[in-house]
């Protein structure tokens, strides 16, 4: 058996746009999973009872289901509900939603992993509860967080495989499709997993590069 | 006595069951040092963390010249947080861990009350930053982060960060305990020059020497409460409780 990587070669156009999408999808969905996740944490760390409640409840949910049963209940099931949604925009925001939940974790984690001391502190001044948080505790937590967060990053790229199965053409679905023409499964599939991999190693690289880079610019390793 | 800058009313502090602090009553005249000195435990650094509130009171008052840190006046949280916010910018706190913020320069730590408190221009707040800096003896690490300052240089930013406030009351919880000893007369000088300066001060200390020199009025706590009190001379010399007389024993023939 011989690997053959011409007919793979030759639909190049065709990988390169489901690259496209797949980078598309990754950073719309991560940049809408942030935000959702910085609210959730602080609301998660609220002194409002029913705000902590609802977010414990929405980050057990989302990490406890499937994702794939989550893009099937936005794309199929909601519009039983009357809320249609197109491919496109049912995949962005299933994503969000379960990358949210997860990322949601790992910034209450950093937060509270920021010494009470720094609070204190900020507190004696007389800053806010929320002045404190947005210029003390979140910039450090932010740089602590980095590691993980690239992680869940990662995990977010691999997930967006998981929208061949709503019909989004990205990487996976155009390798399903150019299967059904070639007949080049392994070629095919050895294809999309070296740009997966690559996409995945860029996506690590730059946190290294990032942590680094907002360590030196704030005054070296830190206590 | 006239109206002090401080005034401690029936305070008591628990921790679930654990009693802390029982019925502390305390006034501070305006302008001088008082030193709370007593062994671990008995609560000293639970007193000068609730005078601003930092650990909230179960029980009793605290007012900063005339002004109670709580009111029944306020209704919501958000009321009784922007009252606690005015009163803790006008109460210095340092403490034993200095708790500098790692991610901004000593100018950067000393301006962070002015520009998000006082909302000052920053160029206002780094003038003023760079002064207090300058009287505390570090006008040339302006821009060195923490992490490249000794513990003495760390603590005098800490002092710089809270004096620039111009508070009413400087609040000193065991200072000078996680320093090096070559450091810690740094430290105290600093102290000691705003002691004789007129600034209130609170001190939390295992300092003997320094609560000698420079306190006017010495608090012995043991148990939560507060066994004696007075001039250092009374109760160096002629401590009149049992309490008061052991402890001086073991930190003072060490």
């Amino acid at each position: 058996m011989g690997l053959d990587f011409s007919a793979i070669l030759s639909r190049w156009p065709e990988f390169w746009n489901g690259t496209q999408a797949t980078v598309f999808y990754s950073i719309t969905s991560l940049s809408l999973a942030v935000t959702i996740g910085l609210l959730v944490a602080l609301a998660r760390l609220s002194f409002i009872p029913p705000l902590r409640w609802l977010a414990r409840l929405y980050i057990d949910f989302v990490r406890g289901t499937p994702a794939l049963v989550q893009i099937f209940f936005v794309y199929f099931g909601l519009p039983s509900v009357g809320i249609n949604l197109s491919a496109p925009v049912a995949a962005v925001i299933a994503l969000a939603i379960n990358s949210g939940g997860y990322l949601a974790e790992i910034f209450r984690g950093g937060i509270v992993s920021i010494d009470r001391g720094q609070t204190e502190a900020a507190r004696s001044v007389g800053m806010s509860h929320w002045s404190a948080m947005r210029r003390i505790i979140l910039p450090q937590a932010g740089l602590r967080v980095i590691p993980a967060a690239a992680g869940e990053f990662t995990n977010l790229v691999k997930g967006t495989s998981l929208l061949s199965t709503i019909s989004v053409m990205e990487l996976t679905r155009v390798a399903q499709v150019v299967v059904g023409v070639t007949f080049k499964p392994i070629e095919a599939y050895i294809a999309i997993a070296v740009i997966y991999f690559v996409l995945n190693a860029a996506i690590a690289q730059g946190a290294l590069w990032l942590e680094s880079y907002l360590t030196n610019k704030q005054g070296g390793a830190h206590g | 006595m006239a109206d002090p800058m401080v005034r401690i009313e029936g305070l008591g502090k628990h921790f679930g069951t654990h009693e802390v602090l029982r019925g502390i009553d305390l006034d501070v005249e305006k302008g001088s040092t008082v030193a709370i000195i007593g062994p671990s435990g008995s609560g000293k650094s639970t007193l000068l963390r609730c005078i601003n509130h930092l650990e909230v009171p179960t029980v009793g008052t605290v007012e900063i010249d005339g002004q109670p840190l709580t009111s029944s006046a306020d209704r919501t949280r958000w009321q009784r947080e922007r009252r606690l916010n005015v009163l803790r910018s006008q109460v210095g706190m340092v403490f034993q861990r200095f708790n500098l913020f790692p991610h901004r320069s000593a100018v950067q730590n000393v301006m962070e009350g002015l520009i998000s408190v006082r909302h000052l221009r920053p160029d206002e707040a780094r003038e003023q930053a760079k002064a207090m800096l300058e009287r505390v003896g570090l006008g040339n690490k302006l821009d060195s982060y923490p992490s490249q300052l000794s513990g003495g240089q760390q603590q005098r930013v800490a002092i710089a960060r809270a004096l620039v406030m111009q508070p009413k009351v400087m609040l000193f919880d065991e200072a000078t305990s996680a320093l090096d000893p070559e450091l810690v007369e740094d430290v105290l000088m600093v102290m000691r020059d705003l002691a004789s300066q007129g600034l209130t001060m609170i001190v939390v200390t295992h300092e003997m020497g320094f609560a000698r020199d420079v306190a006017k009025s010495v608090v012995f706590m043991d148990g939560g409460v507060i066994v004696e009190q007075g001039p250092p001379d009374s109760i160096f010399v002629a401590p009149t409780h049992e309490r008061t007389k052991m402890f001086l024993k073991k930190v003072l023939h060490r």
